[in-house]
């Protein structure tokens, strides 16, 4: 015998909200609530604001994919949460890498220049948002072997880490038309084949092409990345396996287009930190956020800023930053943040990032992001600002620690007083030159950590990487 | 969406939530356990953050709670 349950209005629910693990802080889960192309406006902000204050002790992160993540999540909670988030318009990732499988994957937030349609005409939001929502929730595109990652820039240059994504699309104007050079096969984790960059598919993509490109990328991913093992279902082993002659070749046959080849290996750097003009003779302005530490009531109050200041829209940066746009008065804008933030616009400050591995349990002190703070710290102290450090709490590389000019990556180390938190020390990567990090001395803490970061400093500001190789 | 809780023996039903994540797999559950009257609900789930939750929110709320892994998933018995 069998009794229907009928879930009412739950379903709307199912494929759009999910709660991720936590196993540190005391915290048991998190909500990673997708921005889509991060773009927010102050109303929207005052009501994650509040979710903070009421379900997350407060807490809010802005994430490396323009997410804002609370922690301290009660599962008892979590219908009010998804209703609220549901009324907003806002979903959440779908947290499937806990399963043991090569399953129930999703696509992230789609990561989208910050000031797309600002500094340049090309907007890439229309696009990033459309694709949001069509994969949000799409039946067709939750079980995907594991996660897929998109990125989207328009601005002429890389600030959203294209090469670390599956599909990244490099905005460029070609023969005066608007479109996009892919770069596929991205992921910097630990799974099969190991950390890899995006490699250029030498196409141009018109902008009117791009949505089914995007759409037949993922399927690709659907219908033929490993389902073996979750260790070999990215789609960077894919590329890995069928090479980007292959995977193009797929693409063609199933948008039956033909792109034309171009020949564009590395995007151009960018970075939209400090302040800038933008094309309407407004100005934009990036306020650092180390580590994408916010709280409620600086939530509330970066709402109060950007309607004072702005049109009341903000867009979160991939490097966990906050960027007011359309500002009359950019001066005015700092003076009143400084009353609640601490503002030094340092490279450091800026590009540094830690990963929320003191929430996901996989380090034990000193965590990814207390490192990260220390270090910089460590830094100003020597009057150094002009780099950057990126920490990871394990191999899974959420801190980037493989593209960063100065990166960490934790490891337990035995002692004779028992095992302690070290981290891996490693220099030399760069996401937009696709250069993966080399490794400088493994296994480092306390005072040892301390003495090799400054000696790696000291090679790296007397420009001698190359020696050390 | 459709859920079916499926009589497995006369006082036990089985719900199958494999494919969910957190939290609905709890929250099917307390759909299902409001659906029956006593007895024993047995639940499926491949999640494992819902394997390890479970049991914690069910214990909570005063059932009688045994997990046991099967293969690639658990089966969480809770008596009503």
């Amino acid at each position: 015998m069998e009794i229907s349950i009928d879930i009412g209005d739950i379903g709307k629910f199912v494929g759009r909200y999910s709660l991720g693990r936590d196993n540190g802080q005391n915290s048991l889960h998190f909500l990673r609530i997708k921005v889509p192309a991060g773009q927010v406006d102050s109303d929207r902000l005052r009501k994650i604001a509040d979710l903070s204050r009421r379900y997350g002790r407060g807490y809010a992160e802005v994430t490396d994919r323009q997410s804002i993540q609370l922690h301290w999540i009660d599962s008892d909670n979590a219908l009010e949460i998804f209703e609220r988030l549901y009324e907003i318009g806002y979903s959440t990732d779908m947290c499937g890498q806990a399963f043991s499988g090569a399953c129930m994957g999703d696509v992230r937030n789609i990561v989208t220049c910050p000031l797309s349609g600002k500094i340049s005409e090309f907007d890439v939001s229309d696009l990033s948002k459309k694709l949001t929502d069509f994969f949000t929730g799409n039946p067709d595109y939750l079980d995907l072997p594991r996660k897929f990652k998109i990125a989207f820039t328009g601005c002429g240059g890389d600030c959203v880490r294209l090469g670390i994504n599956d599909v990244g699309m490099y905005g460029i104007t070609h023969n005066g038309e608007r479109g996009y050079v892919p770069f596929v096969g991205g992921s910097i984790g630990a799974s099969f084949p190991g950390p890899t960059l995006a490699k250029s598919l030498g196409i141009f993509v018109p902008e009117s092409q791009a949505f089914e490109f995007v759409k037949a990328v993922v399927e690709i991913h659907r219908d033929f990345s490993s389902r073996e093992s979750k260790a070999k279902a990215r789609f960077k082993n894919l590329v890995n396996e069928w090479g980007t002659e292959g995977v193009r070749e797929e693409i063609e046959r199933k948008t039956g287009a033909e792109y034309e080849r171009v020949n564009v290996e590395n995007p151009r750097p960018a970075h939209h930190n400090g302040h800038g003009t933008q094309i309407d003779g407004l100005y934009y302005y990036t306020l650092p956020v180390l580590g994408g530490v916010l709280s409620a009531e600086k939530l509330e109050f970066i709402a109060d800023m950007a309607e004072k200041h702005g049109s009341g829209e903000v867009r979160l940066t991939p490097e966990q930053n906050v960027t007011f746009v359309d500002v009359a008065d950019v001066n005015a804008l700092k003076r009143d943040l400084s009353r609640i933030f601490e503002i030094r616009e340092s490279r450091l400050r800026y590009s540094s990032i830690g990963c929320a591995s003191d929430f996901c349990g996989k380090t034990k002190e000193p965590h990814a992001k207390e490192i990260m703070q220390k270090l910089v710290d460590h830094c100003e102290k020597r009057g150094i600002d002009d780099v950057a450090i990126f920490v990871s709490g394990c191999r899974n590389a959420c801190g980037c620690h493989h593209v960063g000019q100065l990166g960490l990556v934790a490891r337990a180390v035995k002692t004779e007083r028992g095992v302690v938190q070290g981290y891996d020390l490693l220099y030399g990567g760069s996401f937009t030159e696709l250069k993966l990090a080399k490794v400088w001395k493994e296994g480092l803490y306390g005072e040892d950590l301390i003495r090799e970061f400054e000696k790696l400093l000291e090679v790296i500001r007397n420009g001698t990487e190359a020696k050390a190789d | 969406m459709e859920l079916k809780l499926r009589q497995i023996e006369s006082d036990a039903f089985e719900l199958d939530v494999r494919g969910n994540t957190c939290p609905f797999p709890q929250i099917f559950t307390e759909l299902a356990l409001k659906k029956i009257d006593r007895g024993r609900l047995e639940v499926i789930t491949d999640n494992p953050p819902s394997a390890r939750d479970l049991p914690i929110v069910l214990k909570r709320r005063g059932y009688r709670v045994e997990s046991e892994k099967e293969g690639d998933h658990w089966r969480i018995k809770i008596w009503k």
